[in-house]
Formats: C-alpha cells, sequence, structure tokens
C-alpha cells in the first residue's frame, strides 16, 4: 500500500530552471507598475454577478448512486486528482461546476428552511478546505475519515440550512464558485470576479487555498525535511497564516473588498504546481476507476519543456489578471489622490506572492 | 522610479544568462545514506546515469527509491544497497518508510 502512504504520484516536476524564475519576476515586476502608470484611472468594471445556477439533480443522484462502486484503491486518485485538482481546472474554465453536481446537494431539498447564520459567512467553507488541504499534504491515511466527515456535516447543514448551507459552508462549492469567476466563457471574468460577495471568513479561504498550495511546494523540499522536527501540520498552518497576514497588512481595512483580486493568482499557481499531476496521474486515475492496475500513463503532455512553459506562463498570466483586477478596485474604494500610493502594498504583495511561487517552483 | 527599475531588470537578466548548465557526468552517481541520520539534499542525476546507493539504518526500515520503485531493506549491520538506472527525468524523493527522506534525485 505504498500509493495510500504517499498521497499521489512518485515523481515531483524538475526544479524551474533559475533563468526562467528570475526572469518571469522580472517580468511580473515590471509589468505591474507599467500597469499602474499605464491603465485607466477610473474605474471600468461594473460588478455582474452571473445568473443561471442551475443544479443538474439527476447527475447529482446518478453520482451518489455510483460512489459505492468506486474501487477502494481509486480512492486517493478519484479525490487528490481527478476530483481536487480537476474541479479546479473545469471550474476555471466553465464556472461554478461544484454545485452543478455535487452528489450531496440533494439534501437541501428535505431542508427544515432554518436561515443560515450570516455571521458565519465562509468560515465553515475554510475550515474545511483547511481540514482538507491537511488529509492531502500531511495526513493522506485519513482521507476516508475525512470524507466521512464531509458527507455527515454536509447532509446535516443542508438537511437544516437548504441551499444557502452549500453557497456559504461548504468548501469545496466556495472554491469551485470563486475559481468558476475566471471562466471565460460565462461574461466578462473581471466584472464576475469583482461581484464576489464580501462575506466573513473569504480572506480565509483566499489564504488556505493559496497558502495550500505553498506549503506542498515548501514541504516537499529536501530543505524542509532537514527541519525535521517541525511537524508538516505545523508548516501548513504557518504558510497559510503568513499568507492572510501578509495579505490583511497591504490591505488593511479594505481585506474584504480585494479579496477577489487574489483569485486569478490562486488559479495560475493552482495550475503551475497542478499541471504535471493532472496530466499523468490523472490517466491512472482514470484507468484505476476502471478497474485496471498497473497502468503505465503517457507523459508526452508533461515533458520538462512543457511543464516550465506552462508554469512560468500560468503563474504569469495569474499575476496580470490579479493586477488588473486590483487596480479596478482601488479605484472605486479611494479617494482620487490616494490612488496612486494606495495601490502600491498590495502591487507589492502580489509581485511577492508571484516571485516566491515562482521561487517555490525552484526551490530545493 | 522607472528607471530604478529597468536598472533591475537588466540586472536580473543578465545574472539569470550567467547560470550555466550542470557539466553531464559519465561514471555512477554513488551515494552513502543515513536513515538515523537524514540530511537530504538534492543530487544532480543525468537521464541515463546509474545510481548506486548505500543506506544504513539502525533499525529495521524499508527503503524506497520513488518514480523507480526500487526497494531494499536496511538493519542494523545490513545496509541496503540500491543500484538501478535514471532513465526518466523528474525529481524523485529516496525514502525510508514510512516518511523519512534520505535524498532527492533530480534527473534531467
Ligand atoms: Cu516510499
Amino acid at each position: 500500500m505504498t500509493v495510500l502512504a504517499h498521497g499521489v504520484g512518485g515523481r515531483h516536476d524538475l526544479p524551474l530552471p533559475l533563468d526562467l524564475v528570475l526572469q518571469g519576476a522580472a517580468v511580473a515586476l515590471l509589468a505591474s507598475f507599467l500597469a499602474l502608470g499605464l491603465l485607466w484611472t477610473k474605474p471600468r468594471f461594473v460588478a455582474a454577478e452571473r445568473e443561471g445556477h442551475r443544479e443538474w439533480w439527476p447527475v447529482q443522484v446518478l453520482l451518489l448512486v455510483a460512489l459505492p462502486f468506486v474501487p477502494g484503491g481509486a480512492w486517493p486518485h478519484l479525490v487528490f486528482v481527478l476530483f481536487w485538482v480537476g474541479l479546479a481546472v473545469v471550474s476555471m474554465l466553465f464556472g461554478p461546476v461544484w454545485r452543478v453536481v455535487n452528489p450531496l446537494r440533494p439534501a437541501a431539498r428535505f431542508s427544515l428552511g432554518k436561515e443560515y447564520p450570516a455571521r458565519l459567512g465562509y468560515w465553515p467553507a475554510a475550515a474545511g478546505l483547511l481540514a482538507f488541504t491537511w488529509v492531502e499534504l500531511v495526513e493522506p491515511g485519513a482521507l476516508f475519515w475525512f470524507l466521512g466527515g464531509y458527507a455527515l456535516v454536509n447532509v446535516a447543514g443542508g438537511v437544516v440550512f437548504g441551499r444557502a448551507w452549500f453557497e456559504h459552508a461548504d468548501g469545496f462549492e466556495v472554491y469551485s464558485t470563486l475559481l468558476g469567476r475566471l471562466s471565460p466563457l460565462r461574461g466578462n471574468p473581471f466584472r464576475a470576479l469583482v461581484a464576489t460577495p464580501v462575506r466573513p471568513g473569504l480572506v480565509a479561504v483566499v489564504a488556505v487555498c493559496l497558502g495550500s498550495t505553498a506549503f506542498d511546494s515548501i514541504g516537499s523540499t529536501p530543505t524542509w525535511a532537514r527541519l525535521s522536527p517541525v511537524p508538516d501540520w505545523v508548516g501548513l498552518v504557518a504558510t497559510v497564516a503568513l499568507v492572510a497576514g501578509s495579505y490583511l497588512l497591504a490591505c488593511r481595512a479594505f481585506g474584504g473588498e480585494l479579496a477577489h483580486s487574489l483569485i486569478p493568482i490562486i488559479a495560475g499557481y493552482v495550475v503551475a504546481h497542478y499541471y504535471s499531476l493532472l496530466v499523468v496521474e490523472g490517466q491512472r486515475g482514470v484507468a484505476l476507476l476502471s478497474g485496471v492496475d498497473g497502468f503505465t500513463p503517457n507523459d508526452l503532455a508533461a515533458t520538462p519543456p512543457v511543464v516550465a512553459a506552462v508554469q512560468l506562463g500560468a503563474v504569469l498570466a495569474g499575476h496580470l489578471l490579479a493586477v488588473v483586477s486590483a487596480h479596478d478596485r482601488t479605484l472605486r474604494l479611494l479617494p482620487r489622490q490616494e490612488q496612486l500610493t494606495g495601490q502600491m502594498p498590495l502591487l507589492v504583495l502580489m509581485v511577492g506572492y508571484t516571485s516566491g511561487g515562482l521561487a517555490l517552483l525552484f526551490a530545493g | 522610479m522607472i528607471r530604478v527599475l529597468l536598472f533591475a531588470l537588466v540586472v536580473v537578466v543578465v545574472v539569470a544568462g550567467c547560470t550555466a548548465a550542470p557539466a553531464p557526468t559519465n561514471g555512477p552517481l554513488v551515494l552513502d545514506l543515513s536513515v538515523d541520520e537524514p540530511s537530504p539534499q538534492r543530487e544532480e542525476v543525468a537521464k541515463g546515469q546509474s545510481v548506486e546507493l548505500t543506506v544504513t539504518s539502525s533499525k529495521p526500515v524499508d527503503v524506497h527509491v520513488h518514480g523507480f520503485d526500487v526497494l531494499a531493506k536496511a538493519e542494523e549491520g545490513k545496509p541496503a544497497v540500491l543500484k538501478f538506472v535514471a532513465d526518466q527525468t523528474g525529481t524523485f524523493d529516496v525514502e525510508a518508510h514510512p516518511d523519512t527522506l534520505l535524498t532527492q534525485l533530480v534527473v534531467r
């Protein structure tokens, strides 16, 4: 059972070449400050919430019925690769898919209709995502406990609070909906981003998503292993706290209002970090699901130059989208004379996240 | 401000251009590793190069080279010897189960 003991995949990507890291960081820095000077000076993007939030309940029920037939050995690949990474990528492309297909969502049809407490906001989602990333990065052996707990809590929440529970408190739906705002197929992504509802816990969700991916890089370096008395869960929590702390320090009172602008950075880093896992281990996942063991994936789509290009491209694209969306939002938030200086801390922070993310793809 | 940034960019690009590729090696990579006092580092391996690992341990452990799935047991007085050819690229952990990282092979 070596697979379960290790999460999934026996291989990490090659370190990103140092010259690409430095050039990428330089491009991010230069583009950001050019953007500050050259971009528009009046806000452009009017918030537009995307309509037509349907649910495909037949698909939900079908998935629910299919789950017991998943072979035991396929679960880690199903959850850590096809679901967690696949969900992120599909959401970025097509919108909030988890709400459409979540097999637990039918629970909301039997709801008692209690009102979801507004002050809880996204906090349960942030906690759920942190628990999941802990399982993913620290304790993959706890996967079945996590899945059981997730199912129990969300069915109960759905029965008590109805659909509002899933929208606010289901970490995967919140994650999928946030990334889904980037979908180019459902209108202007910038207008969808700025429409992100600011609720308690939004910054926590964003910090968990960005921090956990960063810790996945940090935790697999020999340098981290040499610090071995420090347990991995401490590293995970510390990285998330560092992201949240640095962000709140840069944005002060506007933390919630600007949080949506980090979504493209999360997306870029997720793609950079998990691309090869998805295209290589994803194949093994499909094979395991269909009952085939000992399958050898084809890694033509993950040769070193392709992976390096995808990583650099994704991180830089995410950075640019983030800068533009933060710029536009600060124009609305700040009085005219403070607009230029007021954008600086967040801009510097984003350059830091981007260069840091690139450096982590190199670091050993 | 812009001038400072341009200068920074030039410096960065020049520094980046100067980082040379590692020289290719022909003989096998030979490493002695200890489970009791692990000090994992990254080791560069050329694709196709052979690798010989000798792992000592005071307790019985399984040593595992990820990706190549080479396994061997080490115990007091009987080091594990693992020999294989690094025929695929990527970064691979060598660990003593359950989770002691011994070294990381960077094959390119
Ligand atoms: Cu192993």
